[in-house]
């Protein structure tokens, strides 16, 4: 299981721990946090991705320290997981309210508020509500009730979407996500910029031979380039070790010839986040 | 290296305009508030910068599509 898992989940999953929801856990310092959060994201964003970004093509050794100066504040602060859309249903039915909100990621790199794939959950009823003073983030909120919330978020399944839990100063989850590699910040820092905001699932895809009929309908919605065709065999292969244990390959899959498997299950992967 | 250059007198706003931001396949620029937002306040003015310029190829496909002639990319 994942660190977070350990240290905040009593060795179950750490997101599905309604301790990591509690209303305890709203306490002044992270509404203070998530006040900052919102006023200068792109300030931080220019600090630490774009300070990293300039490292990468002038110090590649002073790079390799910023990003795990990056990653340790990030794992104290705000950080992820890859969770399966059976997960995020759960999380939905731990929570109270869910509130659809602009995609900070697809504002910063696609110049867009309207593109709101994003969303902050409650296991209670904050009293007072929470006041975010910057209307750039609240000026399409959304409270959706829990039927419409999964139904949408099962129509971003659907479409290829990676589900992602994030904390607003660990371990208290705080938003629900659902990213791609090209518009998501998060999936470029780690995947073109080598830097660790969030962990992989704790599952890992895989496909069943004898079921598999080779369409490659899944290759198309993997965001991590998991998925290849042998010709050959007419046959789709996952790569476990670039596979993120997302699920969203299952939904395409006319021949349901993909499951989940435990990542912790599979020896060289239980330490592979 | 790739460098690029924006001017900041001729990009009006990357929120209406965004044709540099969805030209760039790799997401090398950001859309950024160009004064420090304030309670209360929707951001009005929002300019460009490389963000990610490692990730640049020079492609100049954000020179060619921007409509003000803002963006300059240089490689050396």
């Amino acid at each position: 299981m994942c660190e977070f898992c350990i240290q905040h989940g009593e060795g179950k999953k750490w997101y599905l721990q309604a301790k990591n929801y509690s209303e305890e856990l709203f306490n002044e310092e992270r509404k203070r946090y998530i006040a900052e959060f919102f006023a200068k994201i792109e300030e931080t964003v220019l600090d630490d991705i774009g300070g990293l970004d300039r490292l990468i093509t002038t110090d590649p050794a002073a790079a390799e320290i910023k990003r795990r100066s990056v990653m340790e504040k990030r794992k104290r602060e705000h950080y992820g997981q890859v969770i399966p859309i059976e997960d995020v249903e759960q999380i939905l039915d731990m929570s109270l309210i869910v509130v659809r909100m602009p995609c900070a990621c697809r504002s910063i790199l696609k110049g867009r508020f309207d593109a709101r794939y994003c969303f902050g959950l409650f296991t209670f009823q904050p009293d007072p509500a929470p006041t975010l003073e910057y209307p750039d983030w609240t000026r399409d909120l959304e409270v959706l009730t829990m039927e419409d919330a999964k139904k949408a978020l099962q129509k971003h399944d659907r479409n290829g979407l990676v589900h992602t839990v994030w904390t607003l100063i660990t371990p208290f989850v705080g938003v629900l996500c659902n990213c791609t590699a090209s518009d998501c910040l998060e999936f470029k820092n780690r995947l073109r910029l080598g830097l660790r905001q969030f962990f992989k699932a704790e599952y890992v895809a895989s496909i069943d031979w004898e079921s598999c009929n080779g369409c490659r309908d899944c290759m198309k919605l993997c965001n991590f380039g998991a998925i290849s065709y042998s010709p050959s065999l007419q046959k789709c292969y996952i790569d476990k070790f670039q596979c993120f244990g997302c699920g969203v390959c299952r939904a395409v899959c006319s021949n349901d010839a993909i499951t989940l498997q435990d990542r912790n299950a599979i020896p060289m992967l239980a330490k592979d986040w | 290296m790739v460098q690029i250059e924006i001017d900041q007198e001729k990009c009006k706003s990357s929120r209406e305009c965004r044709k540099c931001l969805e030209a760039c396949a790799e997401g090398v620029l950001m859309s950024y508030p160009r004064v420090p937002r304030e309670p209360g306040k929707r951001t009005e003015d929002w300019g460009i910068r490389p963000l990610l310029l490692s990730l640049c190829t020079g492609c100049k496909v954000c020179e060619e599509v921007c409509p003000q002639g803002a963006i300059a990319v240089t490689v050396a």
